[in-house]
């Protein structure tokens, strides 16, 4: 279990040093903002304790918060999108199913793509929203808040389907 | 009480998920312009030192660009070398001292950290108290203003950069002999900010240089800020 976790804890810490270091250095647009990093919190394993999966989220979250010296914007989108997907599997997904059929998170091959890209694109789109309303700070900011975050969660939605694709859609 | 522990128990996983939120966003709130030394006083070391390994290798990748603007910057400096220099406009006291007072100490130092993507954008430099770097001094770039340093540690300092929502400076733009309104960012394009508060009666045309104003409380005269990019109206203003 621990050695499974460290190896989680090594997988997450590449995906926000690949988005500390080559994400954010590519200027999409104004609207276009990738946060393709939030994978590692879908990869999370359903065994693992809850309390586990939600204080993994936030202090990765906080991880890339102290390097980019952005307080606790990522730590609060991350915690979010893992307590929703916490709720999200215990109220939606029959857990002890998927991982009777030998999945230890949830995948396209479960059901059908079209409810995994749904589950998908809900958290990540949830993620954004909470980092971008947070970055923005401001009720007038309501529209451009959910346009860049609809955007931006299409893009890492985007980019996190072809991951799947190229390690093979498990 | 019993009541009270069983509420606790009953939804303990979402008091921890609301305690780790009200953490969070209090981070955010207290990551603001006046309250940001307690998150920038405990960022180690180590981050630092992960910030410094991207931008040497962001520094290598943009090297060209770099001695072309050091280029630029040096034909500036060898056109006007006198400009860091402040006469008095008493006649008595040029005679005097014909070599004039010496207005602005300018001290180089790197970015070892900055961000582009946020709303509020952040840079690290590294140079800090013991340097002689102090609030509120202004931090330049060989293409222009880059920001006011908010915040000093011993030996790094954070600079509120030109791309942050809360930055503001003072313009003017001497091909139309202006001197108004404030430069500020709006948070889209990291490469335009705006110039506010602009009469319309006023001549200014697309390509004229903005430079910091003589008005400017902290930023040295004339320092270039930018070029007009485009002339928008919105209500009394453009």
């Amino acid at each position: 279990m621990a050695i499974d976790l460290l190896r989680y804890l090594f997988g997450a810490v590449l995906l926000i040093l690949f988005q500390f270091f080559l994400i954010q250095e590519i200027n999409f647009g104004t609207w276009l903002k990738l946060l393709p990093y939030v994978l590692f919190v879908f990869l999370l394993p359903f065994t693992y304790n809850r309390y586990l999966i939600l204080l993994t989220a936030f202090f990765s979250g906080l991880f890339l918060d102290a390097l980019n010296n952005s307080g606790g914007l990522h730590a609060a989108a991350c915690s979010t999108l893992a307590f929703t997907r916490i709720i999200v599997d215990t109220k939606i997904l029959d857990t002890d199913a998927i991982q009777l059929q030998g999945f230890r998170y949830l995948t396209p091959v479960y059901k059908n793509f079209r409810f995994y890209a749904l589950y998908l694109f809900f958290l990540t789109f949830l993620h954004h929203w909470i980092y971008f309303t947070l970055d923005f700070s401001s009720i007038y900011s309501f529209f451009p808040v959910l346009l860049v975050s609809i955007v931006s969660s299409v893009g890492s939605f985007l980019l996190i389907l072809l991951y799947k694709i190229i390690a093979g859609i498990r | 009480m019993v009541f009270l522990i069983r509420f606790i128990r009953k939804n303990l996983f979402l008091i921890v998920y609301l305690l780790l939120m009200i953490f969070s966003t209090g981070q955010v709130v207290r990551f603001n312009i006046y309250q940001q030394s307690y998150y920038f006083n405990t960022s180690s070391a180590f981050f630092n030192g992960m910030s410094r390994i991207k931008t040497d290798i962001t520094d290598y990748f943009k090297l060209a660009d770099v001695n072309k603007a050091l280029l630029e910057e040096n034909n500036k400096l060898k056109e006007s070398s006198n400009e860091n220099r402040k006469f008095s406009d008493t006649q008595q006291f040029i005679a005097k001292d014909s070599s004039g007072n010496k207005k602005y100490s300018y001290l180089t130092a790197n970015v070892v950290q900055f961000t582009t993507h946020l709303q509020n954008n952040f840079i690290t430099i590294d140079k800090g108290s013991n340097q002689g770097v102090k609030k509120d001094m202004a931090v330049l770039s060989p293409s222009g203003i880059a920001g006011i340093v908010i915040d000093v540690s011993p030996d790094f300092s954070l600079v509120l950069s030109v791309i942050n929502s809360q930055f503001k400076a003072t313009p003017m733009i001497p091909a139309a002999n202006f001197r108004d309104g404030s430069v500020s960012w709006n948070g889209k394009d990291p490469t335009v900010i705006q110039l506010n508060g602009v009469s319309r009666f006023e001549k200014i045309a697309t390509g004229m240089e903005v430079v910091t104003s003589n008005y400017s409380v902290k930023f040295p005269s004339g320092v270039p800020i930018g070029k007009i990019l485009n002339v928008k109206q919105s209500g009394g203003s453009s």
